[in-house]
């Protein structure tokens, strides 16, 4: 999957856990392909020491939600990444609380490949909605591909094209594939440093 | 001013097994049928150039349909049971312009 992840053009890779108990392994990327690695946590394993002793072992820390409620209960934690495992329409009260907690929202694409008719329909219903509140509230997006095996792997510039069926200029979403990542992963190092927000390091120099 | 502009597009279909190519292009008008329906697929004006049992292929499509066909073949993960994955190796409004930009070895080949 790391050499189809290469040769598609990714220069970074994020690997996915879901058990907190297991550590990130050990794996040797192909030239030119850096590994980070990413726990998902679910909302009832959000407490402040365990992501406190998940920092420590992952680059970023992500949570799932498949309602509303649970929505709201994860944006009050200290998570940097948030996805949606089930697709449910957001309303604006809900985007606005995500713009003040300054977490980045995941987009995934994954749901369209399997659905066919009504559910489709459906999906492709909700994504519009909420890509167009995302958009309005002006989150930080980032959009991925959730592969499982090789096969599902999409190319980094392909990957914002499925935002076409939300009727929204695919080129504005171009950002999602590479400066957002990367600040969300700048963001995550910080956190991981204990630096505060807003501080960053530019240079180190020994004395 | 020029009202029907075409663009033209190298894919590499890579597959888990052998690729067939009628199935490609079978799954390919289906997937795009599915999201755009007959008034869609129409007014693409889509076209299979070539299409090798290597899994190169060009395709021509209107310039305003390139965005759907590109979801559309974002969409093929599978080809009659087969696993397979898409990639636009490049876009470009001419054939001779396209094959040299992205598919140099066939230069020169009718």
């Amino acid at each position: 999957m790391l050499s189809m992840a290469r040769k598609l053009g990714f220069s970074v890779v994020g690997l996915t856990l879901e058990d907190i108990d297991m550590k990130p392994l050990e794996v040797k990327p192909p030239e030119n392909l850096k590994v980070v690695w990413r726990i998902d946590l679910t909302h009832d394993k959000t407490q402040p020491k365990t992501i406190d002793k998940l920092r420590k072992l992952f680059s970023i820390i992500a949570v799932s939600c498949s309602s509303r409620d649970e929505f709201r209960a994860v944006l009050k934690t200290r998570t940097d990444l948030i996805f949606q495992k089930k697709l449910f329409a957001f309303n604006l009260s809900d985007v606005r609380v995500l713009a003040s907690s300054g977490k980045f929202f995941e987009l995934n694409f994954k749901p369209l490949i399997y659905a066919r008719g009504f559910e489709m329909v459906n999906t492709i219903k909700v994504l519009r909605r909420n890509v167009e509140l995302l958009r309005k509230m002006k989150i930080p997006i980032i959009i991925s591909s959730w592969a499982s095996n090789t096969y599902e792997v999409t190319p980094p510039l392909e990957l914002p094209q499925f935002l076409i069926l939300a009727d929204v200029n695919v080129q504005e979403f171009y950002r999602c594939v590479s400066e957002e990542p990367a600040r969300l992963l700048e963001l995550s190092t910080s956190k991981r440093m204990g630096l505060p927000n807003g501080v960053r390091i530019f240079r180190r120099e020994c004395v | 001013m020029k009202m029907f502009k075409t663009r033209y597009l190298a894919l590499k279909v890579e597959c888990d097994g052998e690729f067939d190519r009628n199935s490609f292009q079978k799954n390919l008008i289906e997937t795009y049928l599915r999201l755009y329906g007959e008034y869609g697929l129409s007014k693409a004006n889509l076209k299979f150039l070539r299409l090798g049992d290597d899994g190169l292929a060009i395709l021509s499509v209107n310039h305003r349909s390139l965005p759907h066909l590109r979801t559309a073949l974002m969409l093929i993960r599978e080809l009659d049971g087969v696993r397979t994955l898409v990639h636009v190796l490049g876009v470009s409004g001419t054939i001779k312009r396209l094959k040299a930009k992205f598919l140099s070895t066939d230069v020169g080949k009718s």
